[in-house]
């Protein structure tokens, strides 16, 4: 992909549940951020792409209720029903194909309105899987016990190791003011926590949040103009198989092809040069295996944020991990990032971005 | 006289749609062995060998269409397993299988399960063409 | 504009009422198949599918993930687009820029839909994009909204219901020759105005019908020697937030379509659309949308857009032909219903329309319609 330069970005304080506003007042919350912090308003956005699930909104085409929310009244615009990391990539595209110089991302989550477990059942397969009575809990368990099996030696991961994973994730939450997520765990507390997919214990499991995060982008010469400094230089995404039995879980090594691909795009020898990275975490186990499966070094700076582990706003989860990385970039802590979002439970639809300081 | 908007109103509401999904044709092929002769099957791919069950229409290794039915199981592998409420579901590589099927696992206690486990299917007395036609799976 | 977009291929199944013999995945994969047998293409040329479907009419969440079984392209991106009616033209819109972003080169748009597996519930599913709070607990569901539209081009010109009845009659006539249609068996301008009303002034005749179906079209920036339909205009606007933003009683009666169109219009160097346009693949939700809205397209003056079809100018024999395959009054699968308009306006440019096809075709307009007053513009040429 040609590089596209990111103007600003912007995200609210997630939470288990924000009462005083629904969805749109989310997106409208956080797009008005974003142009505060920008000094950028809506005459000069020129275009929009939101990211959001019916499903979770209770409402067909829910994107319907963000239009004015988010300035793309009288504007082209569309939606992706997947994370903000995808509509990402719309968005690059649209910037790209020379029609627009600016885009605006917006994706929101507001899981308190709706059952997300009840909600998590529709996704099935609905012939094979969905009349067993599977939730996205039971999927994330199924997924850790194929993770924990003693039988993958040096590849297995221990409920210890978990624990240890979820405990990390806990404390780089806690120093994150914008974390739904805003207490310390002991690995104790942790192991002593309700079991609710064996072997995932509730404090080993991503929360349900509300809340919202946007992202603005531009195309090359509106980016030199305004002397953006964080760039969006690759990106690669794929969609796995369906029933949760293909071709077994975790998909390790197609995350490995996604970051190579990604970082190839943006220059990069690999992604042992990602400096500073931020994952889709649903479970410790996911925060394991995403670290191992996308080829990043032992010492990068990982989910510094808390990553998902510390909020997950349904579809913005992932559109939140770019904002974490380009803040960081932008603030001069590190030249190069990764952030990672997925759609689907046990990740079946993967994308990996990568950022640059220029 | 004033609102009291100190509390935020929340309205309450449910989408309540009922649906009927039709297994197609290769779902229904599959279906029917379960049902007819207590069966499971497979479809393996012409190209890559890979069996896929439960069936799809194209390989997920290559794409190819899948037509050819060979039986799968009725004993398999356990790769892992989560007990959720009242529930055990596991992951089983039927024998033959490339995929794994997800399933009930019908055991008493978890802690009798293992990775590499053999499983065997259990079939419903009364059968009607669905996925409850195969009980689940019991561990041997 | 980026890299020059074009459309090498399509494909569609043949739409019905209730598809009870395939699951979603088969179903798309039927549609993929033959899209790709169109543009003489194995699955491996494709590097990104765009797939879209409107998941409360099955029931199924996440149903990209679902389907993309069918789509042969397991382990590339799918993207999934989801806007409501106009999912299909969302869907074209979206593969035309990834591809014009060089993103991807050859991108497959693929859109489907099952209103049978909620038989008799696709207007709950269709209330539930309303508010609510405020607008749910009393709409009634698609029709009322274009009712009311109908209801004031009605009292401002004079505009029969003879003159609606007509769109569909040749809607049906077309339909006849296109063995895709859902609805292909022709009715006459009486049996129309002798239909159940539904919501005045729209009768059951008047409306689109549900269908089952799917649709791919292949984009590439790498057409090659093959035939293709150039991808000239695009466009989208909208507005909306309550239903009652949408009745602006304005000189146009969805400004957003107008809008879209002279953006379109200006990206083709089209200034005289009646004239310039070979033929028109509208979405039509009901036949006073067609009248009303073929005069947002400039396609007719204001209050006369009835006499494109009384004078015989919108049959495939006629001067400006109107949905020769039949438009969505003849089949409508949600999801794909906008991305067979533009299937089918590349099939006439490339000259593939079999018994529907239109002589002579340089220049297709297209156009999508959904919930958020959205409207969609793409015009497709026979060159870049």
């Amino acid at each position: 992909m040609r590089p596209v330069a990111i103007l600003g970005a912007a995200q609210t304080r997630h939470v288990a549940r924000r009462d005083d506003a629904n969805y749109a007042e989310l997106a409208f919350e956080v797009v008005e951020a974003l142009l505060a912090n920008t000094g950028i308003s809506h005459d000069r956005i020129d275009t929009v792409v939101t990211a959001s699930s019916d499903f979770w909104d209770g409402r067909t085409i829910s994107d319907m209720a963000v239009q004015d929310a988010v300035g793309a009244a009288g504007k082209s615009a569309s939606k992706v029903s997947m994370d903000g990391v995808f509509a990402l990539a719309y968005a690059a595209a649209r910037v790209n194909s020379g029609a627009y110089k600016t885009c605006l991302v917006v994706a929101h989550g507001k899981t308190s309105e709706g059952d997300p477990r009840r909600i998590s059942t529709a996704a099935f397969d609905p012939i094979f899987e969905r009349p067993l009575g599977l939730d996205d809990h039971a999927a994330l368990g199924l997924e850790a016990s194929f993770h924990v099996d003693p039988r993958r030696g040096a590849c297995a991961i221990s409920e210890q190791q978990l624990a240890v994973a979820a405990a990390d994730a806990w404390t780089r939450a806690a120093r994150n003011p914008n974390a739904h997520r805003q207490e310390t765990r002991t690995v104790d507390q942790i192991l002593d926590s309700p079991l609710v997919a064996d072997p995932l214990r509730e404090d080993m499991l991503a929360p349900d949040s509300d809340g919202a995060c946007a992202v603005l982008l531009a195309d090359e010469g509106t980016g030199r103009r305004l002397g953006a400094s964080v760039w969006l230089e690759g990106f690669a995404c794929a969609t796995h198989a369906h029933p949760i039995g293909g071709f077994g879980m975790g998909s390790a090594p197609r995350l490995s092809n996604l970051a190579e691909e990604a970082c190839g795009q943006a220059g990069l020898e690999g992604a042992h040069e990602i400096e500073v990275a931020e994952v889709h975490d649903a479970s410790s186990v996911q925060t394991m295996y995403l670290h191992d499966g996308l080829d990043l070094r032992a010492d990068v700076l990982f989910n510094p944020s808390g990553g998902a582990m510390g909020a997950q706003p349904g579809f913005a989860t992932g559109l939140v991990r770019v904002t974490e990385v380009y803040e960081r970039l932008a603030r001069g802590e590190g030249r190069v990032g990764l952030a990672h979002g997925q759609t689907g439970f046990v990740g079946k639809a993967h994308g990996v971005w990568i950022l640059r300081r220029r | 006289m004033t609102p009291q908007d100190a509390i935020p109103v929340a309205v309450e509401g449910r989408i309540r749609i009922p649906y009927r999904w039709p297994a197609g044709k290769l779902g229904s092929h599959f279906l029917a062995a379960l049902r007819d002769e207590k069966r499971i099957l497979g479809l393996r791919c012409k190209a890559c060998d890979l069996v896929h069950v439960p069936p799809r229409p194209s390989c997920l290794g290559c794409g190819c269409t899948l037509e050819d039915w060979i039986p799968v199981g009725p004993e398999g592998e356990l790769r892992g397993w989560t007990v959720r409420g009242e529930t055990i579901f596991g992951l089983v590589w039927l024998d033959r299988a490339s995929t794994g099927m997800v399933h009930r696992i019908l055991a008493t206690e978890a802690s009798a399960l293992a990775h590499g486990k053999r499983v065997a299917s259990v079939f419903a007395e009364t059968r009607t063409g669905a996925i409850a036609d195969l009980l689940g799976f019991r561990p041997l | 504009m980026g890299d020059k977009v074009a459309i090498i291929g399509a494909g569609q199944t043949d739409h019905k009422s209730r598809r009870l013999d395939v699951c979603a995945p088969e179903l798309v994969q039927e549609a993929v198949d033959l899209a790709l047998l169109d543009a003489g293409l194995g699955p491996d040329a494709v590097d990104a599918v765009v797939i879209g479907n409107m998941e409360h009419f099955e029931g199924i969440h996440l149903s990209d993930l679902y389907a993309s079984e069918g789509t042969r392209c397991t382990g590339k991106p799918h993207i999934k687009i989801a806007t409501g009616g106009t999912t299909g033209s969302s869907l074209a819109q979206a593969a035309y820029y990834l591809v014009a972003g060089s993103l991807y080169r050859t991108v497959m748009a693929v859109g489907w839909e099952r209103l049978s597996d909620s038989e008799g519930e696709t207007t709950t599913g269709i209330v539930t994009a309303f508010d609510p709070i405020y607008e749910r607990p009393t709409l009634a569901g698609a029709v009322s909204g274009l009712a009311v539209m109908a209801n004031q081009y009605q009292s401002r010109h004079r505009v029969r219901s003879e003159d609606a009845a007509l769109v569909v009659v040749t809607a049906r006539e077309n339909a006849s020759r296109n063995p895709h249609a859902h609805l292909r068996k022709t009715v006459s301008v009486a049996e129309v105005l002798s239909s159940p009303m539904l919501s005045t002034p729209i009768r059951y005749l008047d409306m689109c019908p549900t269908s089952d179906g799917a649709c791919a079209v292949v984009f590439t920036s790498d057409a090659g020697a093959r035939p293709a339909a150039w991808v000239r205009g695009v466009s989208s606007r909208h507005n909306h937030t309550y239903l009652g933003d949408v009745m602006e009683g304005a000189r146009s009666y969805i400004n957003t379509l107008a809008s879209a169109a002279e953006d379109a219009y200006r990206q083709a160097g089209i200034v005289d659309p009646r004239k310039e346009f070979d033929v028109v693949e509208m979405y039509e939700p009901c036949t006073w949308a067609a009248l009303s809205w073929a005069e947002s397209l400039r396609l007719a003056p204001i209050g006369e857009a009835a006499s494109l079809w009384s004078s015989g100018a919108a049959r495939i024999d006629g001067d400006l032909p109107i949905n020769p395959s039949g438009g969505v009054l003849s089949a409508n699968p949600i999801g794909a219903t906008g991305l067979i308009r533009v299937a089918e306006a590349s099939l006439q440019v490339r000259g593939r329309a079999g018994a529907r096809q239109v002589d002579g075709v340089r220049t297709a307009l297209t156009t999508g319609f959904g919930g958020s007053n959205w409207n969609e513009v793409m015009i497709l040429g026979d060159r870049p």
